[in-house]
């Protein structure tokens, strides 16, 4: 085996021999790590979150306008809800209005104002750390997720202007581990259509089924969808997956993972190529001393790869530590979660050892094939 | 003295017309040179600058291909080995002017570097390097790197990893030329207690005290091998 563990001793001291060149090599390998494990992972867990907002309200199938891209441009009328629950296969029936508000100063996002029913199943499954729920459907109350209460700084019996001069009572504070519900705040539904001069619309219909198969649950999102041209239905499940926001999310993350990886191979190439090159008497003399090609290749690629390793350790803990204060953050703290899946971490691993590779391998090749009489008369 | 067998009187490298050239035919660094060398042969090559010694060197050493003409170890033709690292590895000793050892590594690692193409694991191979520092009078200087060395000391080393897979043949170019009169003279002590043991020697030198202490000079002048004569110095 040409990779025994006295070869790997040879490979750390060229490594250790040239600190700066591998510094700096270790550190691009490991920001492209760091940028793509925690962009992928601030992706993955805003999916997740959307996932799991769904299902942990014990909602099946999500009813919206159809031909809307975006559930908060979606409007339907309030009487519709009547019809859907007509069809076969629908327990229930929750009118919900998403509104999205500037309530926090320098808040780019917005916060997401969701009306819903004093009885629906989104209401009484939340979990209070503190007052209490709205019974009302017409009270100006609100209860707020605990992220949202500490980037405003409010408790139980605060007062908040949801619009200029429209005062809302806070009576309740909920906790979530979904970063949406817990950046988010519930509103009575009537309370919200009049603030909102939406009198009778909502945004969505959150249709709780009978049966909770997927294929039954595929099949009542599509009876729903037939049964008024107006409305487009689909499995809550499947929905965090084609929601727009995801899938544009994702876009960017492998954009800029893409050309985080372009950077991280470039500079990986550039650095081993001026590793062979500086070193090109080095290597014309092992092979004058009879060093084969296929042991060349394996000190350069040995070289690459040991970086590689380093740079994704490296990269996947500055990513963890990148996303863990990025969450601790008031403004982006209610979208990013503070966790990165292990299968993103492990992602970036995969990541770091393609790089060390594409960018090992023609320095590598090139070294090997170096005519030793050449390369000893080289300054 | 016994008669040798066939196999011993096969010589040890031989040369058959050979000619090199450079830059597209235009320069001919060799011409028709024809030599052999036997097993135990201590042989020094002369000429001025530029008269070929190092092209001549490289060829026999496998490190370059002569453009006519064939190199032949123990009777087989280098040009039939696919990669000549493998018959470098195990028959050549290389020892350079300007000694071409690994900074970063320490004169002991320097020293195993061409057993990594051995069958030796770990402990054998730091062995043998302790075993030819010793050899070499390094002992001390072992896991110094050669920019704490003298340039003799680096230049023992050199020796030292040279002989580190026992060669058959050792072949110096201008072994003594970067050092002074004192540190030359303990290198030549070091090749001829080398050559009474049986190593092979070729050396390349200027220096024509390094020359003398050989048991054979070879001369060339512009490519041509003009003189092959024994030396007045014996054992």
């Amino acid at each position: 085996m040409i990779l025994r563990m006295w070869f790997i001793s040879v490979i750390l001291a060229n490594l250790r021999g040239r600190p700066a060149r591998s510094l700096l090599t270790l550190s691009g390998i490991a920001i492209a790590v760091a940028a793509v494990v925690s962009l992928l992972g601030v992706v993955r867990g805003f999916e997740r979150s959307l996932l799991e907002l769904y299902q942990g309200r014990g909602i099946d199938v999500m009813v919206q306008q159809a031909g809307r891209l975006q559930m908060t441009s979606s409007s339907l009328p309030e009487s519709l809800g009547e019809q859907i629950a007509k069809v076969e296969g629908v327990a229930a029936v929750h009118p919900a209005l998403i509104e999205v508000l500037s309530l926090l100063q320098d808040d780019m996002m917005g916060v997401v104002v969701q009306g819903w029913q004093p009885e629906s199943t989104a209401v009484r499954q939340l979990k209070l750390a503190a007052g209490q729920a709205f019974t009302d459907p017409q009270a100006r109350q609100v209860i707020v997720g605990q992220r949202l209460a500490a980037a405003m700084g409010v408790q139980p019996g605060a007062s908040i202007d949801l619009i200029e001069g429209e005062k809302f009572e806070v009576v309740g504070v909920f906790e979530s581990n979904n970063v949406f519900d817990s950046g988010s705040m519930f509103i009575p539904l009537q309370a919200l259509q009049q603030l909102m001069l939406r009198e009778d619309e909502v945004t969505m219909f959150a249709v709780v089924a009978r049966e909770r198969d997927p294929d039954v649950l595929r099949a009542l999102a599509e009876r729903i969808g037939a049964s008024d041209s107006k409305l487009e239905a689909q499995v809550a499940d499947e929905m965090a997956q084609k929601s727009t926001e995801i899938r544009v999310a994702r876009s960017f993350a492998w954009l800029t993972s893409v050309i985080a990886v372009s950077i991280g191979s470039v500079g990986m190439l550039n650095t081993m190529m001026m590793a062979v090159f500086e070193r090109t008497r080095e290597i014309a003399m092992l092979r004058a001393l009879g060093w084969r090609r296929r042991r060349v290749i394996a000190m350069v690629l040995g070289e690459s790869t040991l970086l590689s390793i380093l740079g994704a350790v490296i990269g996947i803990v500055l990513a963890f530590v990148l996303v863990r204060f990025l969450a601790s953050l008031p403004a982006s703290g209610r979208l990013v979660e503070g966790d990165i899946p292990f299968q993103i971490m492990a992602q970036g691993f995969v990541l770091a050892l393609l790089l060390g590779l594409i960018g090992g391998v023609y320095p590598a090749w090139s070294a090997s094939r170096l005519a030793p009489v050449e390369g000893l008369r080289h300054d | 003295m016994t008669k040798p067998t066939p196999a011993e009187a096969m010589p040890l490298v031989e040369a058959i017309r050979v000619t090199r050239h450079f830059v597209d035919g235009q320069v001919t660094a060799l011409k028709d040179v024809s030599l052999t060398i036997d097993e135990g042969e201590y042989v020094a090559l002369v000429g001025q600058s530029g008269c070929g010694k190092s092209t001549l060197l490289n060829l026999l050493g496998g490190l370059d291909s002569p453009t006519t003409g064939s190199i032949r170890f123990r009777g087989r033709d280098l040009a039939d080995f696919g990669d000549p690292a493998r018959f470098r590895s195990s028959q050549l000793g290389f020892v350079f002017q300007s000694f071409h050892l690994i900074s970063v590594l320490t004169a002991e690692q320097n020293v195993q570097m061409p057993m990594f193409e051995t069958t030796m694991g770990s402990a054998a191979r730091k062995e043998r390097a302790r075993e030819l520092l010793a050899r070499v009078g390094l002992t001390h200087r072992a896991r110094h790197r050669p920019q704490k060395l003298s340039v003799g000391e680096r230049q023992r080393v050199a020796i030292a990893r040279a002989l580190a897979n026992r060669p058959s043949l050792l072949l110096a170019d201008e072994p003594t030329g970067n050092l002074d009169s004192v540190t030359a003279e303990s290198i030549f002590s070091l090749f001829d207690s080398l050559n009474q043991e049986g190593m092979t020697l070729l050396l390349v030198t200027h220096d024509p005290l390094l020359a003398a202490r050989a048991r054979r000079t070879l001369t060339l002048h512009d490519g041509q091998l003009i003189s092959d004569r024994p030396n007045s110095r014996t054992g």
